[in-house]
């Protein structure tokens, strides 16, 4: 029993031509759709010794530069003052298991306010929290794995893609801006293959950060090597004065842009898992997971 | 039927079969040991100066020596009756194998008729208010007796309230598998201790066989009628085997004998026609692997004469019998109870 | 000395006496008929009642204690009576609860106009423990999300009726109100004489007409395959999901019976897999499909989510109706009433106090010992504080579990329960009760079965009614209406009742009998 969550979204930024979601052995597969994005699931009864899942996705990305997008909302104007924001938006306002707020939190955003290249701005704060969070924290994997918090994140001061983004969703909810969590894919110009180990023996249950092999094809230029690229990638949106979702990647410390690719957003990773299945039985070798993005 | 469901009704029959077995063979045991001049398993006036019942074999047989000795220093008369009646540590007592069984009623009362349920947990409850002392201040036969009337109770109640169906095919499934493995089981160790301790055990049964016809002393005779009597068999005995008791007359009525209800090929019968009316519903399954072990079994129960037995040496029939009694179990549960 | 003699009211409002120590009128053809019996007696009648319920394994599992896994579940003799009058007046209330109630439902998982129009802040019901998510935008069969209902009424010292809370996910204790019925007329068939109750042995015709018209579109006219999801023997409520599924004739299963394959669910029988179309679980969402929600449940069936979504097949309940019982919203019941319907409510709430708001927040933190505190999605009489009874250091405890986290704890003045006689050793000593009526929702109409269960705190002095909690039942009678009791014909009318009773008697015997061959036929 599978459930993935790997389909890209259509909006504003995107446009989705084609998917394709085929396993092997093969399966019938079911879908569905939430307001937050396409959930396919199936299931294999008989015994298999492997399982082969592979999503491909042509998509078209068409965003604007988001330097010139934010310079549209500097000011914030009493926005989230506002109790109609916290009405409205409160399911992404509210902590989690994995966004935990505390004095830490509000300390890290002390430190990127004084950081900040304006005051009373939120834009001009959420830019140098995305920097400081870069700095901060170390990309570096298996030191976390999926069901680790912000707050130990924190304390380790290293991990992943989705850690980055649960630190930053937790200072901004910590300082009221609605904050959420997106998964999705990252064009870093060239084709690669990661390894994401997330294991157990008997009847086990599993989370897997990413688990993706096939192409995404998508009209832009390329660009230098990103973290995440490698794998199904994680970053933030955050609700800004103009009243949009702009997205942010502390992992990588850029605004999201044309190389993003946005599948499901959700309060947590909980709301957007890439993948996640029961097995029963014995297995010996880790999940194999690979993601590559080419330019088309 | 659900898969389940059928387990709980197949498990449900063997337990109480086998709660019955047990309070016979330690009742027969006990009273043999009363009346007889020389208690089964003893061999020389001496021993039985000594210790007035010899519990051992009995232990044996329900493979439980291992168990009993473990928790408790001699077999006085007190803690086999413990052991064997009320002690819930030993998953075999009366005790526990009757919870096992009400239990597994209580998690399929909707299938059963609500007077079986009511009447395994009366007994449940009844037996759970008794212990060892009581029952041997009063009496040990009027409790055994009441086990197993108990049991017969159960039955009766089955017979006229639940339909001919499904899950009453299953229950009997389990009561007559497990009555066959008993019987053979009983036979197999009594039959070894009436043996003359000089007999080599390599080759005891083949001696056994040969010596036996010549054997017609009081002893033996008391013991084999203990034989019979622990499987309500000795009156049915005399009515079809008139010329006294005998090693391959009592081998015959207690293995081979189709129409005497305790009998190993009777049992056996018995499963293979509850499964074959389960396969004969819509949908059913045939060609299974529990078929196919019943038929043979069945086949070679038909055709095989006692002295055969008891040539080929009778210990190794109901060593291999038990063994495929086993294989029985499993593969039903394989074929039908679990996927 | 005859029974009653003793009796005292002690300044509480007692069902069946007035202040003056006088039996209610709707009370006095019983209180005449028991005193005339003697006290022995009626012990002796109280010894068979409980016998019956021993023997017959009508109990339930108490957690949190090793040794007695199993408890007979206390059956006081003495019905509790409602007069008709007030009963409509108790129908009417809970059908207009449980429409708004299914409005409410429908609406937060979809559009969610009660939120944006800031009639219940959305805060409270998205970031309700048992608001599911991942449930938004589905679409359960004829938009129903609350088949089943129990809610619990209480009355107050002044005579009134109230709302304490609603049960909307797997409310229990139906079954108790069946054999309750059962016990009653066989030990006691005199005091049924010419009263007219009103019967409910209905209540397993009505739930099973409301399940099978669930059936899901494949089933296109023919009969669907109904299942009772229990999570097993260890369950409190065993008893009664095993009694229901007799009742109904549908296939008591576990979690473990059942997979998924194909988006569509089937139970594995001796003969092969059978699609399964319906299900009337008894299981929490929370432990219903290990994919979705609990990954470490092991009584659930991975995948049984998604085929509901697809409607292969019907739930009932539905996903995520925890939300509407959630103990913070049922403060904002009576606007959700008025919301959907433009009513008011008929049956009144209990005052309630919510510790999240600031100012019911330092209100409550001064009167720990007068109010009564309850965690907001806490059942069965776990998780509260009872102000008044409660010790120095039960309230300190409370007091940072609310600091802690607000949004999860209310308060409620303590309310004078309204007592009813109970047998107590060889006396009958008033006891609090409350009343739990069942409402069922079906495609067409709602169905009440006349009374409920009424508990009883046996424990003196003790407002916790829960059987998990030394809480005991009583047969509940709803009496007809004018130009039914005593009049003319009344006498004929009861022979008739007592011939029904026993004929019922008959039929529930048979029943059992029924419930096995439909199982056979179920698997053909």
């Amino acid at each position: 029993m599978n459930e993935a969550r790997l389909m890209p979204l259509t909006d504003e930024d995107q446009t989705l031509h084609a998917f394709r979601f085929v396993t092997n052995p093969s399966a019938k597969v079911f879908s569905y759709t939430l307001p937050t994005g396409t959930v396919h699931h199936f299931q294999i009864r008989p015994p298999h010794s492997s399982l082969d899942i592979i999503s491909e996705s042509e998509v078209t990305t068409h965003r604007h530069d988001p330097i010139e997008r934010l310079a549209n909302c500097m000011e914030d104007n009493g926005f989230y003052y506002s109790g109609a924001i916290w009405s409205r938006y409160c399911e992404y306002l509210m902590p989690t298991p994995r966004v935990q707020l505390n004095e830490e939190i509000d300390a890290i955003a002390r430190t990127a306010r004084r950081a900040a290249y304006l005051p009373n701005s939120t834009t001009a704060f959420l830019l140098s929290l995305n920097t400081t969070l870069h700095q901060m924290v170390a990309y570096r994997t298996g030191v976390t794995d999926v069901h680790t918090s912000a707050l130990q994140v924190l304390e380790k001061k290293e991990g992943v893609c989705q850690d980055y983004a649960h630190l930053m969703i937790a200072v901004c909810r910590q300082s009221g801006i609605p904050s959420r969590y997106v998964s999705g894919y990252l064009y870093n110009g060239q084709d690669s293959d990661a390894l994401k180990a997330e294991q157990d023996g008997h009847e086990s249950n599993f989370d897997i950060p990413n688990l993706h092999t096939g192409e995404e094809r998508f009209g832009s230029r390329s660009s230098s090597n990103l973290l995440g690229a490698d794998a199904m990638h994680a970053w933030v949106e955050c609700l800004l004065p103009d009243g949009k979702w702009h997205g942010f990647d502390p992992t990588n410390d850029l605004l999201t842009n044309q190389h993003y690719i946005k599948v499901h957003y959700g309060r947590d990773y909980a709301d957007a898992v890439p993948l996640r299945g029961m097995f029963r039985g014995i297995t010996s070798a880790p999940p194999y997971v690979g993601v590559s993005v080419t330019e088309i | 039927m659900l898969c389940r469901d059928a387990d709980s009704c197949f498990w449900i029959g063997r337990y109480v079969e086998r709660v019955e077995a047990t309070a016979r063979m330690v009742d027969v045991h006990y009273h043999a040991a009363l009346e007889s001049p020389i208690p089964p398993g003893v061999n020389t006036v001496e021993d039985a100066d000594l210790e007035p019942i010899r519990w051992q074999s009995l232990l044996a047989i329900s493979g439980s020596d291992e168990d009993f000795y473990k928790r408790y220093t001699s077999e006085n008369d007190r803690d086999v009756l413990h052991f064997f009646s009320f002690d819930t540590l030993n998953p075999n007592s009366i005790l526990s194998t009757w919870k096992l069984a009400r239990d597994n009623a209580r998690s399929i009362r909707e299938q059963i008729a609500s007077e079986m349920w009511e009447s395994l947990n009366a007994t449940y409850l009844s037996l759970k208010g008794m212990d060892a002392d009581q029952v041997l201040a009063a009496s040990p036969h009027e409790f055994f007796n009441s086990v197993k009337n108990s049991s017969h109770l159960l039955q009766g109640i089955l017979n006229r309230t639940m339909l001919m169906g499904e899950a009453r095919d299953w229950l009997d499934a389990g009561r007559f598998l497990e009555r066959a493995c008993q019987t053979a089981r009983l036979l197999d160790v009594k039959y070894h201790d009436l043996l003359p301790v000089q007999a080599d055990t390599d080759t005891f049964a083949r001696t056994a066989g040969a010596s036996a016809y010549g054997v017609g002393g009081a002893i033996d005779a008391h013991g084999w009628m203990a034989v019979l009597k622990s499987v309500s068999a000795l009156e049915m005995y005399r009515k079809t085997h008139r010329d006294g008791i005998k090693p391959a007359n009592v081998v015959d009525f207690l293995v081979l004998c189709p129409s005497f209800p305790a009998s190993v090929k009777h049992g056996i019968g018995r499963v293979e026609g509850c499964l074959k009316r389960i396969r004969d519903g819509a949908g059913g399954k045939t060609g299974t692997e529990a078929e196919r072990l019943i038929g043979r079994l069945v086949a070679d129960l038909t055709y095989t004469r006692p002295d055969e037995i008891i040539e080929a040496g009778l210990h190794e029939f109901l060593e291999n019998v038990q063994e495929r009694c086993d294989s029985i179990g499993s593969a039903i549960h394989r074929s039908y109870l679990s996927y | 000395m005859a029974l009653f003699d003793r009796y005292q009211t002690d300044g509480f409002y007692d069902e069946m006496f007035q202040p003056d120590g006088q039996p209610r009128p709707h009370y006095r053809r019983l209180y005449q008929r028991i005193r005339a019996m003697s006290g022995e007696d009626f012990r002796r009648r109280c010894q068979l009642a409980d016998l019956t319920l021993v023997n017959q394994g009508i109990t339930f599992a108490v957690y949190g204690n090793e040794e007695g896994v199993e408890k007979a579940f206390p059956f006081d003799l003495i019905p509790r009576i409602i007069p008709a009058e007030e009963w409509d007046h108790i129908e009417l209330g809970l059908k207009q609860r449980l429409v708004a109630l299914n409005l409410f439902l429908y609406d937060v998982y979809h559009d969610q106009k009660i939120l944006n129009d800031g009639v219940v802040p959305r805060e409270l019901v998205l970031g309700a423990a048992n608001y599911r998510r991942e449930f938004q935008g589905a679409d359960p069969p004829h938009g129903i999300y609350v088949h089943i209902c129990g809610s619990d009424l209480i009355r107050d010292g002044e005579g009134v009726l109230r709302v304490l809370e609603d049960n909307l996910r797997t409310p229990s204790g139906v079954s108790y109100v069946l054999e309750n019925r059962i016990i009653l007329t066989r030990v006691m068939p005199q005091l049924f004489r010419d009263m007219s109750v009103k019967p409910v042995d209905h209540y397993p015709v009505a739930l099973l007409k409301n399940l099978r018209a669930l059936a899901p579109a494949h089933c296109a006219g023919s009969e669907p395959t109904i299942g009772l999801l229990t999570p097993g023997v260890y369950n409190s409520a065993y008893f009664e999901h095993s009694f229901l599924a007799q009742q109904l004739g549908i296939q008591l299963v576990e979690g473990r019976d059942l997979f998924v394959d194909d988006n569509q669910v089937f139970m594995k029988t001796t003969r092969g897999p059978q699609r399964l179309d319906v299900i009337y679980r008894r299981v929490d969402d929370d432990f219903l499909d290990p994919m979705v929600f609990r990954q470490d449940s092991v009584l659930g069936v991975p995948g049984l989510i998604n085929a509901y979504r697809a409607g292969n097949v019907a739930l009932a309940n539905s996903i995520g109706t925890g939300v509407a019982d959630d103990k913070v919203i049922y403060a904002y019941v009576p606007r959700i009433i008025k919301y959907y319907l433009g009513e008011e409510a008929i049956i009144p709430n209990v005052d309630t106090f919510l510790a999240w708001q600031p100012s019911d927040y330092s209100y409550i933190m001064n009167n720990l010992d007068k109010l009564v505190i309850k965690a907001a999605n806490e059942s069965g009489g776990y998780g509260m504080l009872i102000g008044p009874q409660s010790t120095r250091a039960e309230q300190a405890e409370f007091a940072d579990k609310i600091r802690a986290n607000p949004r999860n704890y209310i308060a409620q003045p303590l309310i004078a329960l309204s007592r009813s006689p109970a047998m107590i050793g060889d006396n009958f000593e008033g006891r609090h009760v409350d009343l739990r009526p069942y409402i069922l929702y079906g495609v067409d109409d709602i169905t009440i079965i006349p009374g409920g269960l009424t508990r009883v705190a046996l424990r003196k002095g003790s407002y916790v009614v829960n059987s998990s909690q030394g809480g005991g039942s009583k047969d509940t009678w709803v009496l007809p209406g004018e130009g039914y009791a005593g009049n003319a014909g009344a006498m004929q009318k009861a022979d008739e009742i007592m011939s029904a009773l026993s004929l019922f008697q008959h039929q529930r015997q048979e029943q059992s009998e029924f419930g096995s061959i439909s199982t056979q036929m179920g698997v053909q």
